[in-house]
């Protein structure tokens, strides 16, 4: 587009890796004209480590420390879609219980992510106690984290094959008194988030996601489910103990930044519920198979491609096995990979540049999954 | 209007005033709001009530021009190298670096990247590091008050470092870099 | 689905195997200058809309590149897997940026990591991931990520390695292992 980026009628501006509105480390580059943007070019790879050649250097279970830190907010998803997929070629069973501490410790993470990212939806416009708060709530899931497998950010607590160890015991009451201390301090958070009438008018009707264009780009997650679309891999194709579970998937029908912190919102909720199912009727029983020598433990050939439902989105893996001891080839699709690069470049044409970081993190883009 | 050296100073452990200097530095440090890498994730804790790092009179800027420290927050890729450079050029003296990390003491896990460090040290002085994967929000105010007290004993040198030999620096930067186009070191 | 898709193909009167199957995932691989024709058919014709993936494996001891291409069904999230081989020298493989807009992300990246060019992709040039790379691509095969991370970033000190067993000698004067392995499962 010629007129887009002519140098006598717009201003050239970077928005650059050194801003306190970005989520995480990424740069936008930016032409506009007045107040409205023209044109808008993302730039990644700041954080690009070189995950996919070096997990081919490894064995197979010395992966799993690599691939908690590929997302960092929410650590497990990542060691789940790689256990299934390890598993799916491999042709392992996994235990009842391992398989429900699994859900259990996925949902967990679920919520802590979503309390932040809801308080880090006011925090862009200025509200800044919304996102203390969020982060305060956040805090006593990593406690119960930081008691079940002692880290309270990257916990490798899930092998293939089930879980690392047991619950401790006591372990359910503690998870139910958290429960109830977040229960207890949500109203007062949606009273000062969602009530603010700055709040709506600064987000309903800006940072619109057309539905026509979920099909086109392949959204998923709270980006898709907020214009109305029902796309859930925990209920289309259910992994783990989801098929057990009885929840609805949760949509609006707004297509902007409001109707996306209500999906989140609501899921807090539906966090909440699925894990006081998950502890009423865990089943009893071995945590683990056992597994081979894992020095010496090649995998059949193959190929295989495995999804889970992060709380951004869809996560999948494409894992290639040779029947070595190390894998072949992992490549990791994350959800921000079309947010971020292809939808965001097309949503901020006909922004104003104040919504510019209201608009990044209410798609909740998480550079590190981009590059890997 | 351009400094063609390094400007000319006295020996400062001999002025009195500058004890007082040092304590007022130490006890008010500011902090650039960068998230390089992984570790930024524990220090938004670090805000809230729970570790409460504002009891310590450190805050969080977004510009590096309000800034005096400059923490790195895990390993740092050739790409956001380049920037960092230019996010500590453009702080003003006295300015100090806190390394998060083992990626920052000897490549950490990353150790075998084609894209990331292994030593912090050779690009840009580093005053304290602290250690783990990642540090927890009482890990880094112990590292905090380590470097308040190098501070108030005058060790923490890591700027001075850095401009009397910006030509040792350079050229490891540029070893690395290879579409350089940062401006020249301005005293 | 899986037999909307198997019928047509042999409509198209392509060779095609299947190399995986289960509940709602078909994975076939096809001659690579078919490739395009079975994913737009499969776009047109089964409803497979959304494209999730493109991604690529070096078989650099068959001197060829297979691509992969993943795609899903928007009515019942259903995936099919479509695979070709491209000859690994000046491999060029046509774009789908028209078709699919998030197809031209992932060949920028593939470009870069592999080296495969994309005929009709407009934002092929461009840096993706890396800056001023000046080596073949890094996720072949041939490249060696350790030598090349020693020798650019070089480390603090020489790595040391401690065998278990010879330290075990050491403090207790027997080269046997002390524990059994464990015998590898039969599956």
């Amino acid at each position: 587009m010629s007129g887009a980026t002519d140098p006598a009628t717009t201003t050239h501006l970077f928005f650059g890796p050194q801003h306190p509105g970005v989520t995480g480390n990424m740069s936008v580059e930016m032409w506009f004209d007045g107040d409205e943007i023209t044109r808008a070019i993302t730039h990644v790879g700041y954080l690009h480590r070189g995950f996919e050649k070096l997990m081919e250097r490894r064995l197979w279970i010395q992966n799993f420390p690599l691939v908690c830190r590929i997302c960092v907010p929410e650590p497990d998803i990542n060691e789940e879609c790689y256990a299934l997929a390890v598993e799916a070629l491999d042709g392992m069973e996994v235990p009842a219980r391992a398989r429900w501490i699994r859900t259990l410790v996925l949902e967990l993470a679920r919520l802590g992510v979503n309390l932040m990212a809801f308080g880090g939806q006011a925090g862009t416009i200025g509200l800044g106690t919304g996102a203390m708060w969020g982060i305060t709530l956040r805090d006593f899931v990593l406690d119960l984290f930081e008691e079940l497998s002692g880290g309270r950010i990257y916990h490798m607590y899930i092998i293939p094959g089930g879980v690392r160890r047991d619950l401790p015991p006591g372990f359910k009451e503690r998870v139910i008194s958290v429960l109830e201390t977040i229960e207890e301090r949500l109203p007062e958070f949606d009273r000062l988030i969602l009530n603010n009438s700055v709040f709506r008018d600064r987000t309903v009707g800006v940072g619109e996601v057309r539905p026509e264009w979920i099909e086109e780009m392949g959204l998923v997650g709270p980006v898709a489910r907020g214009s109305g679309s029902e796309r859930d891999v925990r209920r289309d194709h259910p992994y783990e103990a989801y098929g057990e579970l009885d929840f609805d998937v949760v949509t609006e029908q707004g297509c902007d930044i409001y109707s996306r912190a209500l999906v989140r919102r609501r899921e807090i909720d539906l966090s909440i519920s699925l894990i006081r199912q998950l502890m009423e009727g865990m089943p009893d029983g071995p945590v683990a198979t056992v597994l081979p020598n894992l020095t010496e433990w090649r995998v059949p050939p193959g190929e295989v491609y495995s999804r889970v439902e992060s709380s951004r989105g869809e996560y999948g893996y494409y894992v290639v096995s040779d029947g070595g001891t190390r894998p072949r080839r992992v490549h990791v699709r994350g959800p921000s990979y079309v947010h971020a690069v292809t939808l965001l470049e097309r949503m901020l044409v006909g922004a104003n540049i104040a919504d510019v970081s209201n608009i990044m993190v209410s798609l909740t883009t998480c550079p590190p999954e981009i590059e890997r | 209007m351009y400094c063609n050296r390094i400007p000319d100073r006295p020996d400062e452990r001999k002025r009195v005033w500058d004890r007082v200097d040092e304590m007022a530095r130490a006890n008010s440090l500011w902090v650039t709001a960068y998230g390089t890498g992984c570790g930024a994730i524990e220090l938004r804790p670090l805000h809230t009530s729970r570790f409460d790092m504002e009891r310590f009179g450190i805050a969080m800027r977004p510009t590096p021009r309000q800034a005096d420290v400059l923490i790195i927050s895990g390993y740092l890729a050739v790409k956001t190298l380049k920037r960092v450079i230019r996010v500590y050029e453009q702080m003003q003296d006295p300015k100090y670096i806190v390394a998060l990390g083992s990626c920052t003491i000897n490549g950490g896990m990353y150790f075998d990247s084609y894209n990331t460090l292994n030593v912090l040290d050779r690009y840009l002085p580093v005053d304290v590091y602290v250690n783990g994967c990642m540090p927890r929000p009482e890990a880094i105010i112990d590292g905090f008050t380590l470097l308040m007290r190098k501070i108030k004993d005058g060790q923490a040198l890591g700027w001075r470092h850095y401009r009397e030999n910006l030509d040792l620096y350079r050229n490891n930067q540029k070893e690395i870099i290879h579409d350089w186009d940062l401006p020249d070191y301005n005293w | 689905m899986q037999k909307q898709i198997a019928d047509m193909i042999k409509d198209m009167k392509c060779p095609f195997d299947e190399v995986r199957s289960s509940r709602g995932y078909l994975h076939v691989r096809v001659p690579s200058d078919r490739a395009v024709e079975v994913l737009l058919g499969a776009r047109q014709r089964c409803g497979m809309k959304v494209l999730q993936l493109i991604s690529a494996v070096d078989r650099i001891e068959e001197d060829v590149f297979q691509l992969t291409w993943i795609l899903e069904s928007s009515d019942d999230r259903s995936i099919l897997m479509v695979s070709a081989d491209y000859p690994r020298e000046d491999c060029s493989v046509p774009s789908l940026g028209e078709v699919w807009p998030a197809a031209v992300a992932f060949e920028r990246e593939l470009r870069e990591m592999f080296g495969i060019r994309f005929p009709g992709n407009s934002r092929q040039e461009e840096d993706f991931l890396l800056e001023g790379w000046k080596e073949i691509p890094p996720m072949r095969r041939d490249f060696d990520t350790l030598e090349f991370s020693m020798r650019t970033f070089g480390q603090r000190r020489e790595r040391t390695h401690t065998d278990p067993r010879r330290y075990i000698a050491e403090i207790t004067g027997e080269w046997e292992t002390p524990v059994p392995m464990r015998k590898k499962e039969e599956k």
